[in-house]
């Protein structure tokens, strides 16, 4: 089954325009459509970041996305979802992933949504490597999702 | 008779503090591809706690440790998953 989005990349090394996603998404079919951008925070773990750079094992991560929106769409009756992740640097305030789901009503948008980001942040290669201001660096794991 | 052969082993983002993006492991075959955790292993003992946490991809699948390694096979390690 083909992702209801026109030859659209889930992993892209460009900035997020998720107004422009956003605009591509209404239709006559949708009540609701949620829109959640994860941003880069200024700081973590009480140290002060200075900017993100994410790496992907990008064929893995593009038919995993693909996968994981397919199975939104079919549990919630989606008109549309789409998940873009960003590789590179993206700095403080920056967009890092933007997910939309749209459906008739918003029970199923918000849910859906939710659904997708969990899965994505949990199951695909996609890992963060945090630059603090003070020079040091970490590479991320999300094992720890009451925090977020 | 057991065939020894070169089996590339591609790894991402935190296993680059131990490892190059690529490491060629000879390794025998018939063989898993947990044999390739315990080769990586030997080569760094650092990298202990990393590799008990990575799971193992061949092309896009995941695959389970015991899973069969092929002849011209490249073995991707995946560590814990931290995007959003």
């Amino acid at each position: 089954m083909v992702v209801k989005i026109r030859d659209m990349k889930f992993i892209t090394d460009k900035p997020l325009d998720y107004s422009t996603l956003f605009a591509d998404f209404r239709d006559p079919n949708s009540g609701a459509v949620v829109l959640f951008s994860g941003e880069v925070r200024g700081s973590n773990q009480g140290k002060s970041v200075d900017r993100l750079e994410y790496e992907a094992y990008i064929p893995m991560a593009e038919s995993m996305i693909a996968s994981i929106l397919n199975e939104a769409i079919d549990k919630w009756s989606l008109n549309k979802a789409i998940c873009v992740h960003r590789i590179g640097t993206v700095e403080v305030m920056g967009c890092a992933v933007v997910v939309i789901t749209a459906s008739a009503h918003r029970a199923s948008a918000y849910e859906a949504n939710k659904y997708i980001i969990d899965r994505v942040k949990h199951e695909v290669p996609i890992w963060k490597h945090e630059f603090f201001t003070d020079g040091t660096s970490e590479w991320g794991e999300n094992c720890e999702c009451h925090h977020e | 008779m057991n065939k020894e052969v070169e089996i590339t082993v591609g790894c991402f983002a935190g296993l680059r503090k131990y490892f190059g993006a690529t490491e060629q492991i000879k390794c025998p075959l018939p063989a898993t591809c947990g044999e390739i955790l315990e080769k990586m292993l030997a080569k760094n003992p650092e990298a202990e706690i990393m590799l008990g946490k990575c799971r193992i991809a061949i092309g896009e699948q995941f695959v389970p440790q015991d899973f069969a390694l092929t002849e011209n096979v490249v073995v991707f390690l995946i560590p814990p998953s931290s995007g959003g």
